[in-house]
């Protein structure tokens, strides 16, 4: 009994990894090789993958859409992050106040954001009020192609707080004797940050972005109550296009095929990431 | 014992564990049912104080039957991935209520032979049955509709000095009328029109549809490229539309403040807007030289699924769900579908409702595409980003771009 107890403490974890991670994953692996509907399907080998790369025009255009989305928000969403942590980790009067605050619209749900967003951001909505108290004519933030996928990535940073929490916690696991030193050899502030409060802190860069990366493809929350695809299409993103296939076309061997180049992206950019990071990260060990 | 023995006991004592948490004889509310008791699950995709009623009707429904026990699923928002998961899994509900019966169809039971087990059926608006049906075979009873017209502001209309009889006027009235703004006000209408919705002007300018009789994409039509055309020349020679999404719908604060002049849309916050503002009214599609003009129906209605084990049940639920007294109970949500309801509650003939009941006389034969194709899913999908092209961009070219999607359509339709 002694030797089964360890293995009891994991099993319920291994059991829901088993039938409801790597036993769906596989199904939609299955499924992709179908032509699939509501009730009948068909084995077509690898012709929707084959359609989605050669003729699939909405692939292309939500995959580009994506990638835009993707690298505007992530190093927005780093850098606005590690700058509230940076201004968080001072010991200020009021600081505890600020990380709840900067970090509630993390615990919002994606449906709740949208909706107060909506309200900010529509034609008529409290944004462009305030600008037209200023004289400014305000924009069509939600209903123009040129600005509406700003508005989706808008909404989405404003719940950027558990990268900041992240980083806060990276910045104080930071020795502060390190920083000691650097004082009594005459660093500036600038430097400091530079040749220490990076390098150190490049773990947690790196475990952040690749986690913003992951949820900026993942998206559809928000976007799908913001704007839904938007005017012509400028914010179909690609989890959208995913959602569309699957259940409002009821093509779920197409979907799955769909998720499946999605997870390849997703993949191929984690692995850029991680083998960039040999270059820039610093581990102590 | 070896590491894999080891895990394998685990999991069997952790499931046992689990499942022993579990117990099948219980309700919800913790009371317990008889072993015999039919138990039907019923999903709806409503949600807030239209599902509070539902919840009513089916507690009405259990308190009187011994055998039978119905389980009020709100799927909510969520419906599709829900329904289509739970039939992936041959667990679906054994009744739903849904609108959309071209796609879900092969999941649900025809009810023709069920019909006369219904409480006069007869007494149900024909034209809705159109709409919960595919060809001959009948997939649900109706519950709800609302056919689409006119929002009007009627002081905005007067400055116009176009004179309009709403029971008699022609699609040149109405682009008189709307052009006669050229500060975006004169219609309130949408870049991402649904294809099933914009499809009632297709029929008032006298074309078939999106899609043909015979099955053909029509939109190459030339009443559909008149249309297309003559909503652009609103939009840009004009400039009497103001275009806006579905999805950030402010039409009830624009009309209520008395904004715009004329928006296409169903009954749902007409009672709103009329709170608002007194100036505001419901006027019938006009004709295309002349009358009225016809409308899709926005049709919902309860079905049995293939996946019942108790369909009989699950036609005497539906039957008592829409007898005479649910449907009056269920008006404060949905419109009648029973003509003695909408009679004897004189809903009919009051202003804001009236256009849309004359509408769904009005209405009957006319087939909504969606109806002509199983397909209907992807090919919506194909006009809607069509229609989108067509009216956020004044230089594209109304024949060019229908022939085009003609031919993607064509490849879907076969």
């Amino acid at each position: 009994m002694k030797k089964i107890t360890p293995y009891l403490f994991i099993s319920p974890w291994i059991i829901g990894f088993l039938f409801l991670f790597l036993f769906p994953m596989l199904f939609s692996l299955y499924m992709s090789l179908f032509d699939w509907g509501l009730t009948d399907r068909t084995f077509v080998g690898l012709h929707n993958f084959i359609t989605i790369l050669t003729s699939d025009q909405q692939f292309t255009s939500s995959i580009l859409i994506t990638f835009k989305y993707a690298f505007i928000l992530v190093p927005l969403n780093i850098l606005i992050g590690l700058g509230l942590a940076l201004l968080l980790n001072k010991k200020v009067k009021g600081s505890s106040f600020f990380k709840s605050a900067y970090y509630i619209p993390t615990i919002i749900s994606g449906v709740a954001l949208a909706f107060i967003w909506g309200w900010i951001l529509s034609d008529n909505g409290v944004l462009n009020y305030g600008l037209s108290l200023l004289g400014i004519s305000g924009i069509d933030w939600l209903d123009n192609t040129n600005y509406s996928l700003f508005a989706v990535i808008l909404t989405t940073m404003w719940s950027n707080g558990t990268i900041m929490v992240i980083f806060l916690g990276g910045l104080q696991n930071i020795d502060q004797e390190v920083y000691e030193s650097c004082s009594i050899d005459g660093a500036s502030s600038l430097m400091t940050f530079r040749k220490i409060t990076l390098p150190l802190l490049s773990p947690t860069i790196l475990y952040n972005l690749i986690m913003a990366i992951i949820a900026a493809f993942q998206q559809i929350t928000v976007v799908m109550n913001l704007t839904g695809k938007g005017p012509m299409n400028s914010t179909y993103l690609y989890s959208l296009l995913v959602y569309d296939t699957a259940f409002k076309m009821q093509n779920f061997g197409y979907a799955a095929a769909l998720s499946w180049i999605m997870f390849g992206i997703v993949a191929i950019l984690t692995m850029i990431a991680m083998y960039s990071s040999r270059k820039w990260a610093y581990y102590e060990n | 014992m070896s590491k894999f023995k080891k895990l394998m006991m685990s999991f069997v004592l952790v499931l046992v564990g689990v499942t022993g948490c579990g117990n099948n004889a219980d309700n919800s509310d913790g009371s317990s049912q008889p072993a015999d008791k039919v138990q039907l699950t019923f999903a709806t995709p409503d949600s807030g104080p239209n599902v509070e009623m539902q919840q009513q009707i089916v507690d009405d429904y259990n308190a009187s039957q011994d055998q039978v026990e119905v389980v009020l699923q709100a799927y909510g928002s969520a419906f599709d991935q829900k329904f289509t998961a739970s039939a992936g899994t041959s667990s679906a509900p054994d009744i739903v209520k849904l609108w959309n019966y071209s796609a879900y169809s092969p999941l649900l039971k025809p009810l023709n032979d069920d019909l006369d087990k219904l409480d006069n059926y007869k007494d149900f608006y024909p034209a809705l049955w159109q709409y919960t049906s595919i060809g001959d075979q009948v997939y649900g009873v109706p519950t709800g509709w609302s056919t689409r017209a006119l929002y009007v502001d009627e002081a905005k209309l007067a400055k116009t000095g176009v004179k309009i009889d709403p029971n008699d006027w022609s699609l040149a009235d109405f682009k008189k009328a709307a052009s006669a703004s050229d500060d975006q006000s004169g219609l309130y209408a949408f870049y991402d029109y649904q294809a099933y919705s914009l499809e009632s002007f297709s029929w008032i300018y006298g074309s078939d549809g999106w899609i043909s009789n015979d099955g053909k994409s029509n939109l190459s039509d030339p009443q559909n490229i008149k249309l297309f055309e003559d909503y652009q020349d609103l939009i840009y020679k004009d400039k009497a539309v103001k275009l806006n999404s579905q999805d950030s719908i402010s039409l009830d604060t624009d009309f209520a403040t008395g904004n715009y002049l004329f928006a296409d849309y169903g009954y749902w916050l007409a009672p709103t807007i009329a709170e608002a503002n007194e100036n505001f009214a419901v006027y019938p599609f006009p004709g295309k030289q002349g009358g009225n003009g016809p409308s899709v129906i926005h049709a919902s209605g309860l079905a049995v699924t293939n996946d019942s084990q108790y369909p009989e049940q699950a036609v005497d639920f539906i039957n008592y769900y829409t007898n005479y007294d649910n449907i009056t109970r269920l008006t404060k949500f949905e419109m009648p579908v029973r003509t003695s309801v909408a009679q004897d509650m004189d809903i009919a003939k009051d202003p804001l409702y009236k256009p849309y009941f004359d509408t769904l006389e009005n209405s009957d034969g006319y087939q909504s595409s969606m109806l002509k194709t199983t397909k209907w899913g992807e090919v919506e999908s194909l006009i809607n980003e069509m229609i989108q092209k067509i009216l956020m961009d004044e230089t594209t070219d109304v024949p060019t771009i229908t022939s085009e999607y003609d031919q993607k359509i064509n490849e879907i339709l076969g």
